[in-house]
């Protein structure tokens, strides 16, 4: 069996001193929450750090909680399995629990925390896709304070986000969706649970009091360096009706603004070609969920 | 009528497993034990110019650190091709190149990271076509000098390792009279094993003899005793393995692996035992593999369907160094003509060595990898020639009495019952569910047969202790399949006690005696056999130990369940209340068993054929699929699975149902998930999560139907099962993807990309 590295760790109870901790021991420090890709990550020796600085015994930081401005914030703690059987989740952003219940298998659900699924930043999260369309923001506190960063532009790379030094992930916020709208996420693996997204397509569709498209968003998992934005799609559905072929044809448009990566798990032409196929069922499904919230 | 035979006892071995108890190669601990870890090679083909393990020696803990020159010993049970640890040479990425044994893991894995090789690359070769070619870089100069068996031919000063042919008849004046001549090629991929248990194993030397201890989950501890004995050049009566239970095996568990390793180690530790556990990264990458083949047919038919001819060229990729190879091969290669009466046959099969993981043994010996091309081809043929799949299969396939392709004939032939159960159960001929959407519906079937190692042999020994209580002595491992329950099953029913108080413990080739292996779907006939054998003696001498208490004729007397019972009297008493007056001052009875079917009437052959392909029982599967395939994704979705065995009698219906339903999930996983990522040799998916198998979200509805044609020699008329359940999955699920979409893939394994690809081809 393959052995970690030797490695120092703490349990900080208090935010300001999982942040002083951070701090002190500088870049080779790394949080821990759930786990269960920091530590594949540390076996594989992938990554070394110094110093774990497991955030767990830093009460308040998993609940998932409606503030009275409205919409959601969920803590960085929360897990997935917790966003998956949410019932404020499920009632309000039932794309989020349907994006959950694909991330790994049941037990690793048990143990990932959304703020892990994010801040590992890897182009093919399963939960941030979703999040980007309901315009979500990260709430990161470090030596200097708090702040909000917006989801579509926190991603910098594969692996690298917005995140200064010693910043800790303490909530993801989600604004109220507007009324007469839908969302939905649909995602390619070769099997059906265990599985990291070969694409992962997020669509919502906001209409207005004629029936037309007020605002699309359309978000992908594993067609570029970063969680993906749709432009030219959600441009070319803005003001205009939801008849099949006007959503075929964003989805065609999607899958041009994409620029994946053949690599072991599939091949860029096939990702490609599957971003144009699941952009259509996303945004099909948009459509679907929409009416039945009506 | 029976009181055992056909029951689902209650596994023996549950409630250990269960409850944590049961003790795998991985759990062993042993007093002043040290662990092992090795540095591997990273180059597929290289001389090793320089190897500096000073490194290692200094790190603190580290207790030997052994390369190939202080340990040159070469092993093979077949071929002597393999040094234990790599000698001035590596051939494929994985090859161990040093071995360090230390207090703890973490130390030997850090001294392992010190050691310094300098490599002088040499050229390399990946597929086996190409290393074929007159200018392909030879991986074993010195081929023609390994120790190995007259049966495995090779050619010398190429990468051949061993070539087999085989003719009846006259293949080319059946391809003149067949109506239609039809010419394939199919690829099967090499795939993992995947046991649940990674490799492992214990080794212990005695500076004082000379002697080894090993502790392993192989699946033949006799025969890892002869090949180290052989290797090491010790008597067999030096070399002792004891097995623990096997986290699974499926093949791979059949060879010296992690063995070999904590051998060499053990040799330079002072008599302390050395510990190896694979990493789930060596597992997949350092382990042993399924044979990947080039399958080319030729068949030539009737237009009424009728087959007369076939000639198959099979190219297999055999990895660095021989392992089983040269006998899977061979058994696969004389398997090419499927369970068929075709009069002309021909085949000629080549085992190449290539610089990769080296393959071995995997489920179906062989006979998985023909079974591709063979059922393949069927569905082709039929499709050609406009008869339905079933119907071309039923037209030729093999009935009682039939000649296998040496002349034996075959007894118990249930093809014909699994091929008509299986169609029915999947609906065959019946309307399907209509297309939705980009969903299209098919229906495929395919089948198998599948011989044993023959012949082969078991034995085994019982004991009825002192207080009439039982125990049977195997060498047969319990691999997880229920082997041990269904052997204490057959005890149970010819001594007449009850099975759950049978003691089956685990086996110690220095106590329990010679069996061939748990391997070749073998154990509950050869086994079974010896262990009927050994039964009715003990049986015998408990009635006449009752006769002698009870003072009557032991003729007379019967026993059920441990009570016995005088004939017009009715129960006289149990068998403890006998023993324990038998025995005041202790004592017991033991009696010995075997079988080897060597001289049977039923593996006679015609005259100048291979008597060896006889084989001592013929187990047949057919497995019929029914798939969902989405045209715009290209993914296939298994929605149920009709898989009808001919195992002869049934021992235990619960275990064989597992047996097919675990095999049923792997035939599915290594069709559509299972594949190496490689890269100039180098496996890059070496971990579970990129390696997919499927789980249990991936599983179709399993129906298991178990048809029963009574083997005259088998014990109470069991044959076997396991390993041909895993071989008709591919087949069936390729055809039932044609009728889906039209699409026939020829090379496994069966992808999105793939169906993608071929849709755009011939868009349906």
């Amino acid at each position: 069996m393959k052995r970690l590295k030797p490695f120092a760790y703490r349990e900080p109870k208090t935010l300001r001193e999982a942040i002083r901790i951070l701090v002190g021991e500088g870049p080779r420090a790394a949080t821990l929450a759930g786990g269960t890709d920091l530590l594949v990550r540390m076996k594989q020796g992938v990554v070394t750090p110094s110093l774990l600085v497991n955030l767990k015994r830093i009460k308040g930081l998993d609940r998932i909680q409606r503030p009275k401005a409205g919409g959601l914030s969920i803590g960085t703690l929360s897990t997935i399995a917790a966003l998956e059987r949410s019932a404020l989740v499920a009632k309000r952003y039932p794309v989020l629990a349907q994006a959950a219940g694909f991330l790994g298998s049941p037990s690793i659900r048990q143990l990932a925390t959304l703020g892990g699924n994010v801040g590992r930043s890897s182009p093919a999260a399963d939960m941030v896709p979703s999040l980007v369309v309901l315009k979500a923001s990260v709430i990161a506190e470090g030596a200097s304070g708090k702040r909000e960063i917006p989801l579509d532009t926190f991603f910098k790379g594969p692996g690298q986000n917005a995140l200064a030094p010693a910043e800790i992930i303490t909530a993801i916020v989600v604004p109220d969706a507007a009324p007469s709208s839908g969302a939905a996420y649909v995602r390619l693996g070769r099997r059906e649970g265990m599985d990291c997204a070969l694409v992962g397509v997020a669509a919502s569709l906001t209409l207005d009091g004629a029936g037309s498209v007020a605002e699309a968003r359309l978000a992908m998992a594993s067609c570029g360096p970063v969680p993906l934005r749709a432009r030219g799609a959600e441009a070319f559905l803005s003001g205009g009706g939801l008849a099949e072929e006007r959503l075929r044809e964003a989805a065609r448009l999607a899958a041009g603004e994409t620029s994946p990566i053949s690599d072991m798990r599939a091949c860029a032409d096939y990702r490609r070609e599957m971003v144009e196929v699941l952009a259509y069922r996303a945004l099909a499904a948009a459509v679907q969920t929409d009416r039945k919230a009506r | 009528m029976e009181t055992w035979i056909g029951r689902s006892v209650p596994r023996l071995d549950g409630r250990e497993k269960v409850t944590g108890q049961a003790v795998y190669t991985v759990d062993v601990e042993l007093p002043n034990m040290l662990h092992a870890a090795v540095l591997r090679s990273t180059r597929p083909h290289a001389r090793i110019v320089d190897l500096d393990v000073s490194g290692a020696q200094s790190v603190p803990g580290v207790k030997a650190v052994v390369t190939g020159r202080d340990f040159p010993y070469t092993h093979g049970g077949m071929i002597k091709d393999q040094p234990f640890i790599a000698f001035d040479r590596v051939r494929y990425v994985g090859e161990v190149v040093a071995a360090v044994a230390a207090e703890t893991e973490a130390i030997a894995q850090e001294a392992a990271a010190r050691i310094r090789v300098r490599y002088e690359d040499l050229a390399a070769v990946f597929d086996p076509k190409e290393a074929l070619a007159a200018d392909a870089p030879i991986l074993h100069e010195g081929m023609a000098d390994y120790p190995h068996s007259p049966l495995y031919e090779n050619i010398p000063g190429t990468n051949v390792c061993t070539i087999r042919t085989f003719t009846k008849g006259d293949v080319q004046t059946g391809f003149a009279e067949a109506d239609a001549v039809y010419d394939d090629e199919f690829y099967i991929h090499a795939v993992a094993h995947t046991p649940m248990e990674t490799h492992a194993a214990v080794a212990q030397h005695s500076p004082a003899d000379g002697g080894y201890t090993v502790w392993s989950s192989s699946d033949g501890p006799h025969r890892r005793s002869k090949e180290l004995a052989e290797a090491l050049g010790l008597p067999v009566n030096k070399v002792r393995v004891l097995s623990t239970y096997s986290g699974g095996g499926f093949g791979g568990k059949g060879t010296l692996v992690a063995e070999a390793t904590v051998v060499a180690l053990a040799a330079f530790t002072g008599g302390r035992p050395v510990k190896m556990i694979f990493s789930r990264e060596e597992e997949l990458s350092a382990a042993q593999t399924r044979h990947a083949a080039y399958l080319r047919i030729k068949t030539g038919v009737k237009k009424d369907g009728t087959l007369v001819a076939r000639s198959a060229d099979l190219i297999w990729d055999k990895g660095a160094y021989a392992s089983k190879g040269p006998d899977v091969t061979y058994r696969g290669a004389m398997t090419i003509f499927g369970p068929y009466r075709i009069p002309n046959l021909e085949v000629r099969s080549r085992l190449v060595y290539t610089n990769k993981q080296i393959a071995g043994a995997y489920r179906g010996y062989g006979v998985t990898q023909v079974t591709w091309a063979c059922e393949a081809q069927m569905d082709m043929i039929a499709q050609r020639l406009g008869i339905d799949p079933v119907a071309l299969r039923l037209k030729n396939c093999y009935v009682e009495n039939d000649t296998f392709i040496n002349g034996q004939v075959m007894k118990a032939v249930g093809l014909t019952e699994t091929l008509q159960r299986a169609a029915r159960e999947i609906g065959w001929g019946t309307p399907k569910a209509a297309a939705s959407g980009p969903l299209r519906r098919g229906r495929g079937i395919a089948t198998t047969l599948k011989g044993t190692a023959t012949p082969t042999e078991s034995q085994c020994v019982i004991i009825a202790a002192m207080d009439g209580s039982v125990t049977l002595l195997t060498s047969a491992v319990e691999v997880g399949a229920g082997q041990h329950t269904a052997l204490a099953q057959i005890a149970a029913e010819t001594i007449g006690v009850d099975p759950t108080t049978i003691n089956v413990p685990n086996s110690d080739t220095f106590n329990t005696p010679y069996q061939f292996g748990t391997t070749s779907s073998r154990v509950t006939f050869h086994d079974g056999n010896a262990v009927r054998r050994a039964g009715e003696r003990i049986r015998k001498r408990i009635l006449e130990i009752a006769g002698e208490i009870l003072q009557t004729d032991p003729g007379r007397l019967s026993m059920v369940n441990g009570r016995i019972s005088e004939e017009g009297v009715g129960e006289r008493a149990g068998i403890k209340e006998v023993f324990s007056q038998k025995f005041p001052r202790g004592g017991m009875i033991v009696e010995h068993g075997s079988y080897c079917p060597a001289g049977s009437e039923l593996l006679k052959a015609d005259p100048g054929m291979p008597q060896g392909l006889s084989s001592a029982f013929w187990m047949f599967a057919t497995h019929a699929a029914e798939v969902e395939v989405d045209v715009e994704t290209g993914i296939v979705k298994v929605l149920k699975v009709a898989a009808a065995h001919d195992v002869g009698r049934v021992v235990n219906p619960q275990l064989c149902e597992q047996q097919i339903e675990g095999s049923v999930v792997m035939g599915i996983s290594n069709t559509l998930m299972e594949e190496f990522k490689l890269d100039r040799g180098r496996v890059l998916n070496n971990t579970l999560a990129d390696y997919k198998l499927a789980t249990m979200m991936d599983l179709p509805e399993i129906v298991a139907i178990m048809v029963e044609a009574g083997h005259p020699e088998g014990p109470y008329g069991a044959k076997g099962a396991g390993e041909p359940a895993v071989a008709p999955t591919a087949p069936a699920i390729a055809g039932a993807i044609f009728d889906a979409i039209g699409v026939r893939i020829t090379d496994l394994p069966i992808t999105p990309e793939k169906i993608r690809a071929a849709l755009k081809k011939a868009p349906c």
